[in-house]
């Protein structure tokens, strides 16, 4: 038994995470051809999916295009929009004012050549924040305009972008497209019951109307429930919520006062009292929604907090409040088992992290899967490793906002409190503020976030950095010119970008080109 | 900047319409569009490029009349230097369009912008109400153009499907002056030409295409030609 080949995958569950892991794994064995390794999605007709996230990292540019979707098709289906990184809004301080942005684009890449020593000594001109010295894109994000023209082919922009979706019509394209193009096969069913085989492996998923579901391999995307990894198979859930203390999100959907109302292009994050309130803009609507600490505010108070940023507009609008189960799973392949998207893990939505990692699980899953049964532990083993490192800097990077903060609520005294830090974060700032961030921070090569990333939202949070030995950095003139390189293609781009509406107007009408 | 309204028997029922066999319209245009029916005749003068219009991203034919835009070689005070000219120039400022699609009518609209629309001198483009015989030649020439975009852009679908268009960056060394780069220039490319399978050959013949691909192909003769006129 042990020398079987893998020739079937089941995915338990659709959702953004369902779908996305099948319509992965279906292109990459080539499913719609005989003979290939099958693909099967089980979805209950009966419980509506979470939606995780409405933000993507610039990733989904390349996701899509492997899965063979055009660019017009997804933006048009889902009410997507250009996203050009997030812009913090009093993370800082209380009372005083504040704002960063973490951009996709920088003019040089921190790892070759680290223009941050020389900001900090001031060549970018005295009071140019750290953002705007290194990238146009801040100030293209804050007059809404697109980060690429009509002329630019599909998938291409002259900025780096992500989106902004609505998650559930995303599920439905990928359930359309994965069906049709991509060879994967649909039940709808509700799961009623997992079997275990003796060694604790998956032996079937016993459903309502489909009978028994047997496949070689299974995919756990059953979302918070866990029902084949946590629930079958036992593996436990390792909370977060001493690092991470946000545990609920109250959400509203907010209609555009006009349909041609501009749309943001990045994703706004404004610190409050207990948390923060991210506000996406689709074409149809915004997304907004606060994330809070229940320990320090009442859900009531959250809602009304919620409601007072969005304004009157907010007097008629429903308002949907969700638990937040904060951490990861113990192992996230257990045997003939993984678990991706919710069912795996979950932190909040700051970083835009969710979609990301669901990218990257169906990726590693996609090329790791073995072909014989008799190789399952050595893939366990090694995506667990990965996942384990992934999910853990995550969880660094979102503590990263907390620990720099100087607001002085008792839920942001708290979220910074050291004892909360991670070591390894703890690490890593206290070399920073004498040495500048380093390629070699990030040694690893799945690394989630990248070293300009942590630099966008170090200096954006006003990070204290006193360089020593700044006689180290003896390239002043070749940083002079990509400051000065920055100002130009700011002053540029500005002229040529259409805004972000009018863009998609012609993208609706015109399509993109493929060359 | 052009400004196109419909011309109406009332509102413009004093307008004449005067004729300008420089094409002055042109004078700093590096590339003019044309249309398929053209290319042939166009081939023995002017390279056959394709470029991206800025503003709908969508390709279209066009031809180069310079080596850097602001520049067009082949217009010339004593007159039009080339021995063919594109029928967008002929028609200037006119152009005919349709607003619904579904009913297939066009409407004629002019450049307002342009000096050869005015109430003082030219050719009468309406007498008691009705287009003069003028504005009715000048119309069905205008029509004709209009329904030949429609062909140029069937051909550029198949040129696209086949994928025959490569981007081309045409490195310049006027004498004297530094090199540059011509950017955002499309062309068809010989190498996956002579690559098509029988079937995909056959798709160009059936869809009356090879003279057109071919034109092209000859056209990049002028390239040389067109570098020359700019050092005399």
């Amino acid at each position: 038994m042990q020398t079987e080949a893998i020739r079937s995958v089941l995915v338990v569950g659709g959702g953004t995470a369902g779908w996305l892991t099948a319509a992965n794994l279906a292109q990459s064995f080539n499913s719609a051809e005989p003979g290939a390794i099958q693909v099967t999605l089980i979805e209950s007709p009966d419980i509506a999916t979470i939606g995780v996230g409405e933000g993507t990292w610039p990733t989904m540019r390349a996701t899509l295009q492997k899965l063979g979707i055009k660019e017009e098709d997804f933006l048009r289906s889902c009410n997507a929009t250009f996203k050009q990184g997030t812009k913090f809004v009093d993370w800082q301080h209380s009372d005083l004012p504040a704002s960063y942005h973490h951009l996709f684009t920088s003019v040089s890449d921190p790892t070759q050549f680290n223009l941050a020593p020389y900001w900090l000594q001031g060549r970018a001109g005295q009071h140019k924040s750290y953002a705007s010295a290194v990238s146009a894109q801040g100030v293209i994000a804050e007059l809404g305009l697109a980060p690429k023209k009509i002329t630019n082919k599909a998938y291409e922009g002259v900025l780096n972008y992500a989106y902004h979706l609505d998650a559930g019509k995303f599920a439905d394209l990928l359930k359309n497209h994965a069906q049709q193009k991509l060879g994967v096969h649909f039940i709808s069913a509700n799961v009623l019951d997992v079997s275990l085989a003796i060694d604790g492996s998956i032996a079937a998923v016993i459903t309502d109307s489909a009978g028994r579901q047997q496949a070689d391999f299974y995919v756990d995307c059953t979302g918070f429930q866990s029902l084949l990894l946590g629930k079958a198979m036992g593996v436990g859930f390792r909370p977060v919520s001493d690092t991470l203390l946000t545990d609920h999100a109250v959400t509203i959907q907010v209609p555009y006062p006009t349909p041609d109302s501009p749309i943001n292009a990045c994703t706004h994050s404004t610190a409050q009292a207990a948390g923060w309130i991210w506000d996406i803009g689709l074409t149809n609507r915004r997304g907004v929604g606060y994330v809070y600490s229940s320990n320090y505010v009442s859900h009531e108070q959250a809602e009304q907090c919620l409601r007072r940023y969005i304004g009157p507009a907010a007097d008629t609008l429903e308002a949907r409040k969700l638990a937040m189960q904060v951490g990861y799973r113990e192992k996230f392949w257990h045997k003939n088992c993984v678990a991706i998207g919710l069912s795996a893990a979950f932190v909040e939505p700051l970083e835009a992290s969710a979609i990301f990692l669901i990218e990257a699980a169906a990726n590693m899953l996609a090329d790791q899967l073995p072909a014989l049964k008799e190789n399952l532990p050595l893939a366990e083993s090694k995506f667990n490793k990965s996942f384990l490192f992934r999910w853990q800097r995550t969880i660094d990077f979102i503590k990263l906002h907390y620990a720099l903060s100087g607001r002085t609520e008792p839920f942001w005294q708290a979220a910074r409190a050291k004892q909360l830090i991670p070591q390894s974060l703890q690490d890593v700032l206290q070399s920073w503020q004498t040495q500048p961030v380093s390629p070699y921070d990030f040694a690893h090569v799945y690394e989630p976030f990248p070293m300009e990333s942590y630099q966008y939202v170090l200096y954006g949070m006003g990070f204290k950095q006193q360089l020593a030995d700044l006689q180290r950095y003896q390239q002043g003139g070749k940083a002079a010119l990509y400051f000065q390189r920055v100002q130009q293609l700011t002053h540029q781009l500005q002229q040529e970008l259409p805004a972000q509406r009018e863009l998609l107007a012609k993208i609706y009408r015109y399509g993109f080109s493929a060359l | 900047m052009t400004q196109r309204i419909a011309l109406d028997s009332q509102q413009h029922q004093h307008y004449k319409l005067q004729e300008d066999k420089l094409f002055s319209h042109t004078k700093l245009a590096h590339i003019l569009p044309l249309e398929v029916n053209e290319f042939a005749a166009a081939a023995a003068y002017f390279p056959i490029v394709f470029v991206k219009d800025s503003n709908t991203g969508q390709f279209r034919a066009c031809v180069m009349t310079g080596i850097k835009p602001g520049q067009n070689l082949y217009w010339h005070q004593a007159g039009w230097q080339a021995g063919y000219t594109p029928q967008a120039l002929r028609n200037y400022p006119l152009l005919a369009v349709q607003p619904d699609t579904t009913s297939g009518d066009y409407v004629i609209v002019v450049d307002t912008q342009s000096s050869l629309f005015n109430p003082q001198s030219g050719h009468s483009l309406f007498a008691a109400g009705q287009a003069t015989e003028y504005l009715q030649q000048r119309a069905g020439a205008a029509i004709a153009q209009a329904k030949s975009v429609l062909l140029t852009q069937q051909f550029i679908q198949l040129l696209l499907e086949l994928e025959l268009l490569v981007a081309r960056t045409l490195t310049l060394t006027p004498q004297g002056a530094e090199a540059y780069d011509l950017t955002g220039l499309y062309l068809i490319d010989e190498q996956r030409l002579a690559e098509l399978t029988d079937q995909q050959w056959l798709s160009l013949r059936q869809n009356n295409s090879l003279l057109a691909v071919h034109a092209v192909l000859m056209s990049m003769n002028q390239v040389s030609a067109l570098i020359q006129r700019s050092v005399l």
